[in-house]
């Protein structure tokens, strides 16, 4: 959130006045940990997959990972590479493409979850975002995410859920101008909520356009919550990114069966290995890249 | 409400154990005969208790209760609204990933949307689980193995729905003991009743699962837990009986009405035209 009080330093490299910057740079412009990494998205769509590679090539360590209420491939291979101390995340999956296979190794690793449902995350990310103590929740449980759960506090009568301001966020977007104006083309999900409540927050985008193209399309996220953006064209891969291009579910099915056949290493070095989007987007193929285009325009 | 749709643990199938489906039905330009696929028949069901003017939400796994919506729209519930996710609302294309934007919503919300629909109730929301017990209770975060080893399910993103929406609508891929167990390990979403205690004195003020779908039985809400109402497809009570795991009258109960000709048009023509919810044989 660059304009709040405690904000995160840009770390533009596109010059003067410009938020533009890659994802290496971000990553090293982070401690080596953070308390808590926030993923925006929804599912299998818009992750900021391009900036979790570059955490994963890194080593970024999160003490908590969280995102909006559904995660997929991002938190997975953060979870797989061993990097999330604490997963407060209420669902993570695949998609169609099945269970999330680093959910499972993370957790015969040690992984703590920190069992949350949606209302307990937003709630907690409207509290952060109002930067006060605690959101007010008078209709959550009973069941056993709420009972006895430790996230959760009373004051009366009613449950309250501490506030979350993730000391960074990752987001991705279809498009952005050079100074951090974001713009969907579909729904903006809980990243207006996440950048909100956010200390430091980036955004891949598909790509950067003129601020008048943003204006005429819309302000999803104005730029004075955004600290940096990244070119990332099908950055999202292999999730989607709303209006431009579908999941790869047979990107995602081989991913599940690479972990399961113990070759979860190799995938990562492979895949989160290129250090550059076109790098990325040449080892998917343009062919391919171009069906998950064409089937998002149907 | 997002993430409450399929569990991964169901997988897509479901035919299995209710052999091909059931019965003809001849579709209304008089072609070919399609057979019902054991999705299909449940997908009609479940459409079949939507009415006119509810707001119905799904999560965003569920593209059988997708289906069931649009099918609800396009025949005897015009003013249904779905909402995929919770943020894609009135989806116009089914998917295989049902919340997403390429399910060619009528518009669409984001998550304070989903927050606030959430704390004012809908008319019905549709779950799925890794476990359903007799109750109606819903497990998608762990099951204890035999060997004690834990199996991490996938979790679930609403859970407040399961007592602010009216009623809540259940559906399993696949009728097994592993899935339909006595009593769950771990209560997502709690049913009709959760370790002895009823809605009412858990405080919980609305109706909870109404029904329960599977690929054989069409459960009912009747004296506190999930009863069968119909069974649906080619079946054999006794194996039925067999595969669930809490105890079911010895007598079947009566059969449902099978898909009707325009049914079966609609869903393959208008709903489903990709034939996701088709035996992948017979797409």
């Amino acid at each position: 959130m660059a304009a709040h009080a405690q904000r995160g330093s840009t770390v533009a490299t596109g010059g003067a006045g410009s938020k533009i910057t890659d994802a290496d740079t971000v990553i090293a412009s982070l401690p080596g940990s953070v308390r808590v990494l926030a993923l925006g998205g929804m599912g299998v769509e818009n992750r900021a997959c391009t900036l979790v590679r570059a955490a994963v090539r890194a080593g970024l360590r999160a003490e908590v990972l969280t995102s909006a209420p559904v995660a997929s491939w991002d938190a997975d291979v953060l979870l797989l590479a061993g990097l999330v101390e604490r997963l407060r995340i209420p669902h993570v999956s695949l998609g169609d493409a099945g269970l999330a296979p680093g959910v499972r190794v993370a957790a015969d690793a040690g992984l703590v979850f920190e069992d949350v449902d949606e209302a307990l995350l937003i709630g907690a990310l409207l509290a952060g975002a109002e930067d006060t103590p605690f959101h007010v929740l008078h209709k959550v449980g009973p069941n056993d995410v709420i009972d006895d759960n430790p996230l959760v506090g009373r004051l009366g009568e009613l449950h309250t859920t501490p506030a979350c301001q993730p000391d960074v966020v990752f987001l991705h977007a279809a498009l952005a101008d050079a100074q951090g104006n974001l713009a969907y083309l579909g729904s903006r999900f809980a990243d207006l909520l996440l950048a909100e409540a956010g200390q430091r927050v980036y955004a891949q985008v598909d790509a950067i356009v003129p601020t008048a193209v943003i204006r005429r399309v819309g302000v999803s996220i104005p730029g004075h919550l955004v600290d940096g953006v990244v070119p990332a064209p099908f950055g999202a891969h292999p999730t989607g990114s709303s209006g431009c291009y579908v999941a790869d579910f047979d990107h995602l099915r081989r991913y599940a069966g690479a972990v399961a056949a113990g070759q979860g290493a190799g995938y990562l070095a492979t895949h989160c290995g290129p250090s550059d989007p076109q790098g990325y987007a040449d080892l998917v193929g343009a062919p391919r890249l171009r069906e998950l285009e064409v089937e998002a325009l149907r | 409400m997002t993430g409450t749709g399929g569990a991964a643990m169901t997988g897509t199938g479901g035919a299995a154990m209710t052999g091909t489906g059931g019965g003809v039905v001849a579709d209304e330009l008089g072609a070919s005969p399609a057979r019902p696929s054991a999705r299909e028949r449940m997908a009609v069901l479940l459409s079949r208790e939507l009415r006119d003017g509810w707001t119905f939400a799904v999560g965003a796994r569920s593209t059988l209760p997708t289906a069931a919506g649009m099918l609800a729209q396009a025949t005897h519930a015009p003013s249904l609204t779905v909402l995929c996710g919770g943020i894609y609302v009135n989806p116009r294309r089914l998917v295989p990933f049902a919340a997403g934007y390429d399910c060619h919503p009528d518009s669409v919300g984001d998550f304070i949307d989903v927050y606030q629909l959430t704390e004012r109730g809908v008319d019905a929301i549709c779950y799925s689980g890794m476990q359903i017990d007799r109750f109606g209770n819903l497990n998608l975060h762990w099951v204890d193995r035999p060997d004690g080893s834990r199996f991490r399910g996938p979790g679930i993103a609403n859970t407040s729905f399961g007592h602010t929406a009216g009623r809540t609508l259940l559906w399993v891929e696949r009728h097994e003991p592993r899935i339909l167990v006595p009593e769950v390990d771990f209560a997502s979403v709690v049913g009709l009743r959760r370790r002895g205690r009823t809605r009412a004195e858990l405080g919980l003020p609305n109706l909870g699962p109404a029904l329960l779908v599977t690929p054989s039985v069409l459960f009912e809400a009747r004296d506190g837990e999930l009863a069968p109402r119909v069974v649906h497809g080619d079946h054999d009570w006794s194996r039925v009986r067999a595969a669930t795991g809490w105890e079911l009258p010895e007598q079947s109960p009566p059969p449902a009405t099978d898909p009707t000709a325009h049914e079966m048009s609609v869903l393959r023509g208008v709903v489903d035209p990709m034939g996701l919810l088709r035996d992948r044989d017979d797409r």
